[in-house]
């Protein structure tokens, strides 16, 4: 790639980049907070929402006291500890990783080592022993002994 | 009507039987009859279902209120056009639409493979395997799941749509991502007619492959417009929720995604053929597994599960063909030895490797995510959620990686990369990469995650555009077109490689648009009364309270807002038959750049009075995600459109008698 080119195609970045830029302001702070411990919470009325995302009533109570334990100056570890304590483990989004919701962490990692086993056993054979010996059959182990033994009685 | 359309399905079941039968008797008895008749029957089956599924379009239209699906999907109130998409609104309905596309589409694949050929040993098997999974579908919806069941007094008026399917994405996302799951039929059925014919060659992998393609671009786009509408109508802000219904469609794509890579290690190099038997298996297992999760609902608790009346069948058709399949595979698998070695771990090879393990456990964290609350309760009677943070954790450095995989991949050379090579293709690309960080650093992106991932994305683009310019540098200086004509007719030269490449670059926009979407959100919630605003980024939104509309059968309640100045209107929808089920649309401002997104929470009081609680989102990149859409199916349309028909024609005068020669 000749000079130029590499000047066209970084001014693209730059391009890209700057399209990016307006994405940069931010909110009030307050709303956010309340909004990471909320997106932590699953909603306990709900199919598979988040009490952030929730639009039922239940949820939004739960927003309220959220953000009225963030102005007393709790924790997010706090809060969430508050509401396993009234919820049980199920109330959070993100499984805890003890008991019985330790397995759903677990099961993908023996899963993706497993996998790195297979290919890595995959690739060794690959590479090491032609699965089509090139150049000539290679010897039965049984025929070899037999022709050794062969060898040795009859004096070579 | 209810009488015309059980006859239909139980006729496309008896036939169905009959064509598994006479194929699978037909070529093994080598008897052309038997296996001509098998075709006809399959023939016979796509006619019927065709008219089972006209005659409920039909009831729906006249409005036949004495069929029970009919009555409970659809009502006088509604236009005509969302009358229709009823008609794949709930189980009975879209398990019959799911039929219906998968006898039409292997009509077309009868039609296309027609003509003699080395294939012709495959197609009795195909024709039996589509023919059993067919059957086994007209054996729900003819004796479990009927949408022809009759009701004793027909009322006046139906039900109506669930309102959350009153929106123009309803019309497009479900059926694309039911025939999305009933496509991956055809590419498994090549395989097993492989396995069963013992024509463990090339014919199967180039049929299975180019079906493949369109199985995983329809499930793909369907995939994305469940997201679009996701977006538009639930109105919580996002358009991806790892939900089981979600997921479960995710996952045949991603597995098929594996696939039509990996086979193009058996195209080029003979080896993984076990393995992409085994890839089209699980693709097809998850897309019957999607059909049934999607239809039913039963993964939110085991109790669901028990009671659906559909479980029981699908799991053990489900059980049989996994059974059958895996017998065939280890009947055969002695004939599926690679026909060559790995050179490098420095190659194309090896590369599509690490892709097949990156797919498949992203599929399994996702799977064993969506399964393990029934699994803890099946095991241990506890309730566990597993919600997005765990998909995200899991499954984010995973995709993470495929997109790092997408940029090497391509550039890596068949059996082994020298040192050369590789400082050759990946030093202006890292480059690029590099330096357009550092320009985002100064402009504040600094976030890690956001660092990585868009890194990641601007590094794959510089490879593409790489192989691109570079190409049509190369073309133009051996053939003397211009700039835009070598690139052009370097595409069509190549359709399957730069095709590829723009399939590439969908799924970075997609990438970068989860990125942006997920680090730089920002959201707010405020209760305005009339002229109070509230400002979010660049953005000032004034309340001018409610607007209210009583139209047919729909109580629409307008915000009356004003975003810098212009108009916007989020709105609220009541349907009168289900008070309960408050439907949202989202006002929504998009930009290429961020969308502005309002959601009308609530107000309280009336006209131009009402206080108005507001839920007000700023998504950066989502329109990249469609853009993205857009961009997938231009990209396999390039990748498969058909060679130029070849100039010259097969002579076929006969050969004047006596003639000497060799004929084919």
């Amino acid at each position: 790639m000749s000079p130029h080119k590499l000047v066209r195609l970084l001014a693209s970045l730059v391009v890209v980049v700057l399209m990016v830029a307006p994405a940069l302001a931010h909110a009030d702070p307050l709303d956010d907070s309340v909004r990471r411990v909320a997106l932590q919470l699953q909603c306990p009325v709900c199919e598979g929402e988040s009490v952030a995302d929730s639009p039922s009533g239940l949820a939004n109570d739960m927003r309220s006291v959220i953000r009225a334990k963030i102005v007393a100056g709790e924790s997010d570890r706090q809060i969430l500890d508050e509401f396993v304590a009234s919820y049980g483990d199920s109330i959070l989004a993100d499984p805890p990783k003890r008991g019985i919701s330790l397995g759903v962490w677990v099961g993908p990692v023996i899963g993706v080592l497993l996998g790195i086993a297979l290919v890595t056993v995959l690739l060794r054979t690959w590479r090491h022993a032609p699965l089509h010996p090139v150049g000539g059959e290679t010897v039965d182990p049984e025929v070899a002994d037999e022709f050794q033994h062969f060898r040795e009685e009859f004096g070579r | 009507m209810a009488a015309l359309g059980q006859i239909c399905i139980v006729g496309a079941f008896a036939l169905a039987l009959y064509a598994i039968v006479s194929s699978v008797v037909g070529v093994r008895v080598r008897s052309g009859e038997l296996v001509a008749s098998g075709q006809n029957a399959a023939w016979a089956v796509t006619g019927l279902i065709t008219a089972a599924a006209v005659t409920l379009l039909v009831a729906f239209a006249v409005h036949d209120f004495s069929l029970r699906y009919v009555w409970d999907h659809s009502s006088r109130a509604m236009p005509m056009d969302l009358i229709l998409a009823a008609f794949y609104s709930g189980q009975q309905g879209s398990l019959l639409y799911w039929a219906w596309t998968l006898s039409i589409f292997s009509a077309v694949v009868l039609w296309q493979q027609r003509r003699p050929g080395p294939h012709r040993v495959l197609m009795p098997y195909v024709i039996a395997v589509v023919m059993a999974v067919l059957g086994f579908m007209a054996l729900l919806l003819g004796f479990v799941a009927s949408p022809f069941e009759a009701l004793p007094r027909p009322p006046a008026d139906g039900v109506g749509l669930n309102p959350l399917l009153y929106d123009e994405g309803m019309r497009i996302h479900p059926p694309m991502l039911l025939a999305g799951l009933m496509s991956w039929t055809i590419p498994f059925a090549f395989a097993i007619a492989a396995l069963a014919a013992g024509r463990l060659g090339n014919e199967w992998v180039a049929l299975s492959r180019r079906y493949g393609m369109v199985a995983w671009v329809i499930l793909g786009l369907g995939n994305v417009l469940g997201a679009w509408w996701a977006y538009h109508v639930l109105g919580w802000g996002g358009y991806w929720g790892w939900d089981p219904v979600e997921n479960v469609a995710l996952m045949p794509w991603l597995v098929g995604t594996a696939f039509i890579h990996s086979i193009q290690m058996q195209e080029r190099r003979g080896m993984l053929k076990a393995w992409n038997l085994i890839l089209i298996m699980v693709a097809f297992f998850l897309s019957i597994f999607g059909t049934f999760v999607v239809r039913s609902g039963i993964l939110a608790s085991v109790h669901a599960f028990a009671l659906s009346a559909i479980g029981p069948y699908f799991l053990t058709f489900l059980t049989l063909a996994i059974v059958g399949s895996l017998a065939l595979f280890f009947w055969r698998l002695p004939h599926l030895r690679s026909d060559n070695q790995l050179d490098s771990l420095l190659s194309r090879e090896a590369s599509f490797l690490i892709n097949n393990l990156l797919f498949l456990g992203v599929t399994f964290a996702i799977f064993w995510g969506t399964i393990y609350p029934l699994v803890a309760e099946a095991l241990a009677d506890q309730k566990v959620s597993v919600g997005p943070p765990y998909f995200k954790q899991v499954a984010g450095p995973l995709l993470g990686g495929v997109i790092l995989l997408m940029g090497i991949g391509p550039l890596m050379p068949w059996r082994r990369a020298s040192r050369d090579h590789l400082m050759n293709s990946f030093m202006l690309p890292v480059t690029g990469a590099v330096v357009g960080l550092a320009v985002l650093a100064v402009l504040g992106v600094r976030d890690p995650f956001a660092v990585l991932g868009f890194g990641l994305c601007l590094f794959v683009l510089g490879t593409v555009l790489q192989e691109f310019i570079r190409g049509a540098l190369a073309r133009h200086r051996a053939t003397g077109e211009n700039y835009v004509l070598a690139l052009g007719s370097l595409i069509r030269r190549n359709k399957r490689r730069y095709g590829g490449y723009i399939v590439h670059v969908a799924m970075l926009l997609i990438g970068a648009g989860a990125v942006g979407s997920q680090v730089y959100q920002q959201q707010t919630q405020a209760t305005l009364a009339p002229g109070q605003s509230v400002t979010l980024g660049a953005y000032t939104i004034t309340a001018h309270g409610i607007a209210n509309n009583q139209l047919p059968g729909v109580n629409v309640t307008d915000g009356v807002l004003s975003v810098n100045g212009q108009d916007l209107r989020p709105q609220k929808q009541v349907f009168d038959n289900f008070p309960q089920q408050p439907s949202t649309k989202v006002g929504l401002r998009s930009t290429p750049f961020e969308d502005l997104y309002v959601v009308l929470a609530g107000w309280d009081g009336d006209g131009p009075n009402a206080k108005v609680s507001l839920a007000v989102f700023i998504n950066p990149l989502v329109s990249w995600i469609w853009a993205g859409g857009v961009l997938l199916l231009l990209g396999t349309l390039v990748t498969m459109w058909p060679a130029a028909v070849p100039a010259r024609e097969r002579v076929t005068a006969p050969l004047p008698r006596g003639a000497v020669g060799v004929t084919s």
